[in-house]
């Protein structure tokens, strides 16, 4: 019941459609019977946004996504200014023994991991509270998407070759795959920072 | 009989006559139950609560808000009934839907 009533209050839907699946669940209903509803009901949602409002639902992910391209682009930027520096620092004078190993993949995947979070808790700090969760999902969909097709080579390639090369290449890129597929669960993560009290800043704009 | 300009779709059809047969206790649980019954299939609480919303804004049911019980965490169910408009456009769909049906040449040989 716990895990019910944090669930519901997180994703805020509808009153008598929330209190009927607590209703549900207290009557043995399970918590995998519930996350369904929960999401089928954030899809019927997010329909209904695209339907009704698809300007508001479209600024929303414009928002998300220009939030996180932005950060993404000030990340690369930093890195580049602080690379001749971070070279000094990193290599000894010999230019043999190497201080710290920098990687600037998994900094570009730290940085995109904050700046999807952020992109989800600013589309959940400025949508009405009852779109908040449907326009997280949402946004969270599309970037799963981008990432799935924007890597395409190491999640489908695979498929396409002989069975060894095939075996070499996923096993040299789902390290890499997993790392990117964790990327957009940074939206959801950033989307449920928003807490209930904190009041919505362009709830009366949105609608 | 006239059917309005919007018809109802099947599973509006469907909400609405589960609707009349739960008369005045119909909510969003009892009206889900229904439904996956008469389908065969788990039908999700938020479709039947999109149609029931669609349904209002045709003013083909009308709801008022029961009272907040703690098993529900202090919320309150919404009570749903069918109005006048709703039963006519319910009787308009049997009607055009028994004519097509009747006018099928292969159904009309079949046993009821």
């Amino acid at each position: 019941m716990l895990v019910t009533r944090w669930l519901l209050s997180r994703v805020k839907l509808d009153n008598p459609l929330a209190g009927d699946l607590e209703e549900q669940v207290g009557r043995g209903k399970s918590t995998v019977w519930l996350l369904r509803q929960v999401l089928l009901a954030l899809l019927v949602r997010a329909g209904g946004l695209f339907r009704d409002r698809p300007f508001t639902a479209v600024r929303f992910m414009i928002l998300g996504w220009g939030a996180a391209l932005v950060l993404q682009f000030l990340a690369i930027v930093i890195a580049l200014s602080a690379e001749p520096a971070l070279y000094r620092w990193a290599f000894l004078p010999d230019y043999l023994s190497v201080r710290i190993w920098w990687s600037a993949h998994t900094y570009l995947v730290v940085s995109g991991v904050f700046g999807l979070a952020f992109a989800g808790w600013l589309v959940a700090r400025t949508a009405a509270v009852e779109d908040r969760a449907a326009l997280v999902l949402v946004l969270f969909a599309s970037v799963l998407v981008w990432q799935l097709t924007g890597n395409f080579y190491w999640t489908a390639l695979p498929a396409f070759l002989p069975l060894r090369q095939g075996a070499s290449v996923a096993l040299d890129g789902w390290t890499t795959v997993a790392i990117l597929m964790l990327m957009p669960l940074s939206v959801v993560w950033g989307g449920l920072l928003i807490r209930d009290r904190t009041p919505s800043v362009l709830a009366t704009h949105s609608s | 009989m006239i059917m309005s300009r919007e018809s109802l779709g099947n599973f509006e059809l469907m909400v609405l006559l589960a609707l009349i047969g739960l008369g005045d206790d119909a909510y969003g649980v009892p009206i889900a139950d229904v439904l996956t019954k008469t389908l065969g299939r788990e039908v999700a609480a938020a479709s039947v609560y999109a149609a029931l919303e669609r349904l209002a804004q045709k003013e083909l049911v009308t709801s008022r808000m029961g009272e907040s019980m703690p098993e529900r965490g202090g919320r309150a169910r919404r009570y749903f009934r069918i109005s006048g408009a709703g039963l006519r456009e319910v009787r308009a769909t049997r009607s055009a839907l028994t004519t097509l049906w009747s006018e099928l040449p292969v159904l009309k040989c079949e046993p009821a």
